[in-house]
């Protein structure tokens, strides 16, 4: 059977349960989960506001190369993955999900993390952190 | 004569240019370096950003090195991500 890969990026709130209920079935014996939320500082500046901005048809072509990888690497992982967009998303919102699900541990942490980090590097989702004194600062790009 | 390439810009680049999206006129083939030389020459983009810029073609980020060589492709200049 073909391992689940679920992908989305949205304007909406993300909830955590609707995403694990998408990876789990009997052959799985963990999961885990990543939860990104909106820090208030960053380099010693305090952040009140994150926006976020995506390409999406990219975007999901990115996330098919990294669920390749994944099945490359550690076989039959089950994945759900989601990623708000949108503006002035306040300190503690809930930004991004990573659920893995796995027959053994080991191989969702693993991929999990790996996710992560691909993520990270190469999706096309920017960053805009609004500072405490009115500036604005896209994450990332020297100014 | 000079083929016009139709380049999609995000984050920081588009808030630059106060558009998303901008007619490059160059020769081709062009490979991804000396477009985003280019690009941020005509944009008056400081040299220290070259490296902070990828180009994306068809939803494939390009090498250095790699060219594009013809003007109906989905052309895009990427900013540093920052998903998360």
């Amino acid at each position: 059977m073909q391992p689940i890969n679920y992908f989305k990026i949205t304007k909406d709130p993300l909830k955590l349960d609707m995403l694990v209920e998408k990876v789990v079935s009997p052959a799985i014996g963990g999961i885990v989960t990543f939860i990104g939320t909106v820090r208030n500082n960053t380099e010693n500046k305090k952040v009140i506001k994150l926006s976020y901005e995506a390409n999406i048809e990219f975007a999901e072509s990115i996330m098919k190369n990294i669920f390749t990888d994944i099945q490359e690497q550690w076989g039959k992982v089950n994945i759900a993955v989601a990623h708000r967009i949108g503006t002035d998303f306040e300190v503690g919102t809930i930004t991004l999900i990573i659920v893995t699900a796995a027959p053994h541990r080991e191989e969702a942490y693993s991929a999990n993390r790996y996710i992560l980090e691909k993520i990270k590097e190469d999706l096309p989702v920017w960053k805009k952190e609004t500072f405490s004194n009115g500036e604005d600062k896209w994450v990332g790009w020297d100014y | 004569m000079k083929d016009k390439l139709t380049v999609e810009l995000f984050g920081i680049l588009k808030e630059i240019c106060k558009t998303d999206n901008i007619i490059i006129e160059v020769e081709l083939p062009i490979n991804s370096k000396e477009l985003i030389e280019f690009f941020i020459k005509q944009y008056l983009i400081k040299k220290d950003n070259i490296s902070q810029i990828r180009v994306a073609v068809n939803n494939r980020f390009l090498s250095y090195n790699d060219e594009i060589k013809t003007t109906n492709e989905i052309i895009m200049l990427i900013p540093p991500v920052g998903g998360g």
